[in-house]
């Protein structure tokens, strides 16, 4: 069951977070997992359906939304998302195995343009203090992340060490990136998850990282720009939806690489310091297209022949 | 691009213990039923009169035009009736009901086959009515249509892929030598380059066959299902033909004998000796696991193999040549099905290099006008896509549906779009 390895993948990345922040990313996950899987019942409900939920998908794309959102994000925040991307995104398109676009994308991109101060706004990871679970966050102390300090222009603060560890200010579940490559690697292993659109997404970012840096350094550059912000996150989970991605091999090649040139392009060009979520629902809308055309650039021959003869 | 990237699934084993026991030979059967067609299809009339005896090998069906020889009896016995009868892989025919008795007919004599040119081994196919068992087509068809067309090498498909069957495995066993004479004869008809006899790569049985018939091998390149046997070397396209016709064309040239019997496996959770048996064609599927032995009342009677057989609703059916397996399988509990959600597992696992679920989504939306372009018409039917499906569909049910309405009313709505 994909959906079950996609969550025991998260299981890790959310566990790092409470070793930096305490408990409280813990429950912003739950929070999100818990309000994805009661919309998904309520709109079964409505609609008249058997529920869908024991499929496993509502827990995995409220638990992503919840693993998107900053540590000090208060906790409404993943129910919003979480319901979001369920009631309008996912079940109005026909539900589990119909939607269009990646729900827990589109919910993060709808908190992301509705309050992106919060959004954006990261606790040091630094302070070895468990964020408060209730009452203000105003006295948390907070740091630029990378992607901030990409956007800004100016030198960046974190070595290599700090971003495998995970120890630099960002989203819950995405700066853990030692962890991520190693559920990269399992979901690949349990083939939950693709490596052709996960490695083509990377090599574009890289290859775009490379060649238009934005700080001193190609390695360098190449390093900050794959490590800050969601966009591992969103390479190895969001992309890999196999609902929203292409089937075909050739299709998933190019639908990494288009996703890959996308994101580059909102971090150089967009409003905010990390677009990923925006790149993948661009490249969402394209992938039934690019799944068919890779098909048919592959099989030219026998359609023109089977036109002819038939 | 299917060699290329390797499709296919990985199947389980499950021919123990059937694989490892000796052919075992049915005795006579009170009644068996002959379908009246000859191997083209052709309806035939009987060669006798009702309460006649007609001795094992002799003609019992006529053609109705020309009159000539095309069905033999496959045991001795009387004729008590012609009968309409339901067959699922031929459709309704008529069929001679021999009531059996034991005794043969004149022991056949042996001729030497060294000598024989191509059409002399057509025609001897030809006579003896064999039918490949690979794909229920006349052998000599077959072999007629390949002669004057770019090289190849002919094959006698000893692969064995699917999950239960092992009778290739059991003929070779037994065979050997009259199975790669055989496959020599109808390659020497067919204008074939060369001739190999195809095993699975490695394993006891490979070696066992070097030993007895060396020089006649090919291994199959990939262990996964579906396998296409292909030559260790060459590049030459491989063209197959089954193991059991390669043995009968050879008893047919050496001895004038027609193919009245096939070897099945039968086995299935339901059955308490699964193993090879030799049986008359026309032998009916409950007398033969009634031979076998039923340990519990079988839920399903599937003709064919696990990957790509048929479920039949009763056991009166006759078997033919072309089924080489059967099956009794007990209920197991069905897991839900769920919506596809596109996982693409059945892209990966398709060899003919199509998009199943796209085909299956096609045929639910009712949009038959795009399927043309999806070339359901390249499918084979190997099952491997609702094999691997995570969702519990029946992928290959809906894309062979797809395939079988080719040029129907349905294709030819509306105009379809691009992409």
């Amino acid at each position: 069951m994909m959906s079950f390895d996609v969550l025991v993948a998260l299981m890790p990345l959310c566990l790092c977070s409470a070793v930096y922040y305490g408990a409280r990313p813990v429950i912003l996950v739950l929070a999100g997992m818990l309000a994805a899987v009661l919309c998904e019942t309520a709109a079964c409900l409505f609609m008249k359906r058997a529920p869908t939920v024991a499929d496993g998908s509502a827990a995995v794309t409220g638990g992503i939304v919840g693993m998107l959102l900053p540590p000090t994000a208060p906790y409404w925040m993943p129910v919003v998302g979480a319901a979001f991307a369920i009631l309008v995104v996912k079940m109005p398109m026909g539900g589990s195995g119909r939607n269009l676009f990646n729900p827990a994308a589109a919910g993060i991109a709808v908190l992301t343009l509705c309050f992106s101060g919060t959004m954006f706004r990261y606790a040091d990871p630094g302070q070895n203090v468990p964020l408060p679970l209730t009452g203000t966050l105003a006295e948390v102390i907070t740091k630029t992340s990378p992607a901030a300090q990409l956007m800004g222009g100016g030198e960046t603060l974190y070595t290599p060490t700090m971003l495998l560890l995970g120890n630099f200010p960002g989203p819950i579940g995405a700066t853990a990136i030692a962890l991520l490559a190693a559920c990269a690697l399992y979901l690949f292993s349990r083939r939950s998850a693709s490596p052709l659109i996960t490695l083509s997404y990377l090599a574009a970012c890289a290859g775009m990282a490379a060649l238009f840096p934005r700080v001193a350094g190609t390695g360098h550059s190449v390093l900050m720009e794959l490590c800050s912000g969601y966009l591992l996150f969103a390479g190895v989970f969001l992309l890999n939806d196999p609902v929203t991605a292409p089937r075909h091999w050739l299709g998933r090649l190019l639908y990494g690489a288009l996703a890959g040139v996308l994101v580059m392009l909102l971090r150089y060009y967009g409003r905010f310091e990390e677009g990923a979520c925006f790149a993948v629902l661009l490249a969402n809308t394209f992938a039934p297209a690019i799944d068919r055309l890779g098909w048919y650039l592959l099989n030219f021959h026998r359609i023109r022949k089977g036109a002819r003869s038939g | 691009m299917s060699k290329f990237t390797k499709r296919g699934v990985f199947l389980p084993s499950l021919k123990e213990p059937a694989a490892s026991r000796p052919i075992a030979d049915i005795p006579v059967p009170a009644q068996v039923f002959v379908p009246l067609l000859a191997p083209g299809g052709e309806p035939c009339r009987p060669a006798v009169g009702n309460y006649e005896t007609v001795l094992r090998g002799e003609p019992l069906g006529l053609l109705e035009g020309s009159g000539a020889p095309a069905v033999y009896a496959p045991v001795t016995g009387v004729l008590s009736d012609v009968r309409m009868m339901t067959h699922p892989l031929l459709g309704d025919i008529s069929c001679a009901v021999l009531d059996g008795m034991a005794g043969e007919g004149e022991p056949p004599e042996k001729r030497g086959v060294s000598g024989l040119t191509a059409p002399e081994v057509l025609a001897a196919a030809r006579a003896a009515g064999i039918i490949d068992e690979l794909d229920g087509a006349p052998l000599a068809d077959k072999l007629e249509s390949w002669v004057d067309t770019d090289p190849y090498l002919l094959g006698a498909d000893g692969t064995e892929q699917e999950p239960y069957s092992s009778s290739a495995w059991a003929v070779l066993g037994q065979a050997a030598p009259e199975v790669s004479e055989g496959l020599r004869l109808a390659a020497l008809a067919a204008g074939a380059i060369d001739c190999h006899i195809a095993v699975r790569r490695g394993g006891r049985q490979r070696r066992a066959l070097a030993e007895r018939v060396p020089g006649r091998l090919v291994c199959t390149v990939r262990r996964k299902y579906p396998a296409v046997p292909e030559p260790r070397s060459a590049v030459l396209p491989v063209r197959t033909v089954g193991v059991q016709a390669c043995q009968a064309l050879y008893r047919a040239c050496a001895y004038g004998e027609p193919q009245s019997r096939c070897v099945v496996t039968v086995a299935g959770d339901a059955v308490k000796n699964p193993q090879n048996v030799r049986v008359p064609v026309g032998t009916l599927v409950q007398d033969l696991l009634h031979f076998c032995g039923l340990s519990q009342d079988p839920s399903y009677v599937i003709l064919g193999d696990a990957m790509t057989g048929t479920a039949i609703p009763q056991a009166d059916i006759a078997v033919v040549p072309g089924i080489s397996c059967i099956l009794a399988l007990t209920v197991r509990p069905q897991p839900k099905t769920r919506a596809c959600i596109g996982c693409g597992r059945c892209v990966r696992a398709c060899h003919a290099d199509l998009l199943p679920f796209e085909i299956m989504r096609r045929m639910d939306n009712m949009q038959y006008e795009r399927l043309s372009r999806l070339l359901p018409e390249d499918c084979d039917g190997c099952g491997a896509c609702s094999y691997v499906c995570p969702a519990g569909l029946d992928v290959a049910a809906k894309v062979m549906e797809a395939r079988d309405a080719k040029g129907t009313i349905f294709l030819k709505w509306g105009d379809g779009d691009d992409l």
